[in-house]
């Protein structure tokens, strides 16, 4: 690529040191941008994303320093070279300014030629980088269109009477929810967390599915169902460091009872008909993990029009660095039962929206689903 | 990252940071180095964590199982009231001693 395809942000406080830089990058065929100041580079570099940016350390009020490290903190611009461009010369400094995540260190007063070949290579670099990312993003995209191919759609098992919110935090999720209908005519409805967020993560959601599909007989209880999964785990994740959580609700239409296994997930919802709202909780080990599992199930009363709700951590735990599970779950209670008179679907995109708008970038994989009696 | 005290084959290791995929490579190699060196009762303090995410739980139990397969023991203290709760809703208290603050 030439020159002229690259824009370089100069950030620098005084006037002379930009002109020099300017009149020297637009000789070499570089287009320039120019910012008096820290704060003002950020929002050049945020607003019209430079191929590179030279970042003077002296400024006042915010030094190159403190721009760089708010630079590589947001994911906006993180990805986007920094080169220091200062008389400091001290090895300190130096080694302060690497560590903020700049790419290179160049000492005032500097040669033409030298910041012209540093800059050409740090470019070159980085034009790696993104073709590594893109083929990287079009093998996620591969496997994220695969495992949405895995989930069932609400559309293709109207009897099910279910409705679902999907969203992955990377292209491909470590999320994974399923529905499978059993020969009693019991549905059996499960949700699953693995641990990460990686491909591994995600190659992992067929196999959960190949085992909950194969051990949903009639003949298995639910907690039978959830420990051929734990079995299926442990090979898998014995040696990786992975766990799952999960759980299971096997809702009998003719007996009016569901039953849930709650593998260490969080608790289920259940908003009854009469817009009641409370929590089904019961004790469980985490999958793929322990040699001896524990499952306590729990069966409960329904009627005609409940629903129940099971989502993993990712829809109550956004934004909520504090790890207060217990807000979270409340926020959703309430929200479950404002939005009862809407159609399950219109209920289930509601409660998802209102915790998380659609156009904030998820920080983790969310799955919210509802099932009607 | 982490503040770690040794004594023979007893140590704490406390980290300084939430236990979070961006911390954790750092943390699992702390802790890899000192089951490797032979210690056999490891405390974790958790003092200074405010969060753990589901890759940080995972180190810890896998900790715990690398522990327990050579007849050592884990704990875990100072626990804050939402951390033993998130440990106690995943039956993980069943599994090794957590105590909270």
């Amino acid at each position: 690529m030439s020159e002229a395809h690259h824009s370089i942000l100069i950030v620098d406080d005084i006037p002379l040191n930009i002109t020099l830089l300017r009149a020297m990058l637009r000789k070499a065929g570089y287009l320039t941008i120019t910012a008096a100041s820290g704060r003002e580079g950020r929002r050049l570099a945020l607003e019209q994303q430079p191929s590179l940016i030279l970042l003077d350390i002296t400024m006042p009020e915010e030094d190159g320093v403190t721009t760089c490290r708010i630079l590589k903190a947001d994911p906006r611009t993180a990805d986007i070279p920094v080169i220091f461009l200062s008389a400091l010369s001290g090895t300190d400094i130096k080694v302060t300014g690497f560590a903020t995540g700049a790419v290179d260190y160049i000492t005032k007063p500097f040669e033409r030629e030298e910041v012209l070949a540093r800059i050409s290579l740090h470019l070159q670099m980085r034009e790696r980088y993104v073709a590594v990312v893109r083929s990287q993003d079009t093998m996620y995209v591969k496997l994220n269109t695969a495992q949405r191919s895995m989930l069932p759609k609400p559309d293709e098992m109207p009897d099910a009477a279910f409705a679902v919110h999907y969203r992955a935090f990377h292209a491909a999720g470590g999320d994974f929810y399923d529905v499978v209908r059993g020969k009693d005519g019991c549905y059996r409805y499960f949700i699953a967390d693995i641990s990460g967020h990686d491909v591994d993560t995600s190659l992992n959601t067929s196999a959960i599915k190949a085992l909950f599909h194969q051990s949903s007989t009639a003949y298995n209880s639910p907690t039978e169902i959830v420990e051929s999964i734990h079995r299926g785990l442990m090979p898998l994740f014995s040696t990786s460091g992975m766990h799952m959580t999960g759980a299971l609700i096997q809702l009998d239409r003719q007996t009016r009872t569901a039953t849930l296994v709650n593998a260490g997930h969080l608790p289920a919802i259940h908003l009854s008909v009469d817009s009641h709202v409370s929590q089904v909780e019961t004790e469980g080990d985490i999958l793929g993990v322990f040699d001896e599992l524990v499952l306590v199930p729990k069966t409960f009363e329904v009627q005609k029009g409940d629903r129940i709700f099971i989502y993993t951590d990712g829809l109550i735990e956004q934004n909520n660095l504090n790890c207060n599970r217990h807000a979270g779950i409340k926020k959703l209670m309430a929200l479950c039962h404002t939005t009862s008179a809407l159609p399950l679907q219109e209920a289930v995109n509601a409660i998802s929206s209102r915790i998380f708008p659609i156009d904030t970038p998820p920080t983790d994989d969310i799955i919210l689903l509802g099932i009607e009696v | 990252m982490s503040v770690i005290q040794k004594e023979d084959t007893r140590a704490t290791f406390s980290p300084t940071a939430n236990i979070v995929a961006s911390e954790l490579e750092v943390m699992r190699s702390a802790l890899q180095q000192l089951l490797a060196d032979g210690v056999t009762e490891l405390e974790m303090d958790l003092s200074n964590v405010k969060m753990i995410d589901s890759m940080g739980l995972g180190m810890i139990v896998a900790t715990h199982n690398s522990l327990k397969k050579s007849t050592g023991i884990f704990t875990v203290v100072h626990a804050s009231k939402e951390l033993y709760d998130l440990f106690r809703s995943m039956r993980l208290t069943q599994h090794f001693s957590v105590s909270s603050d």
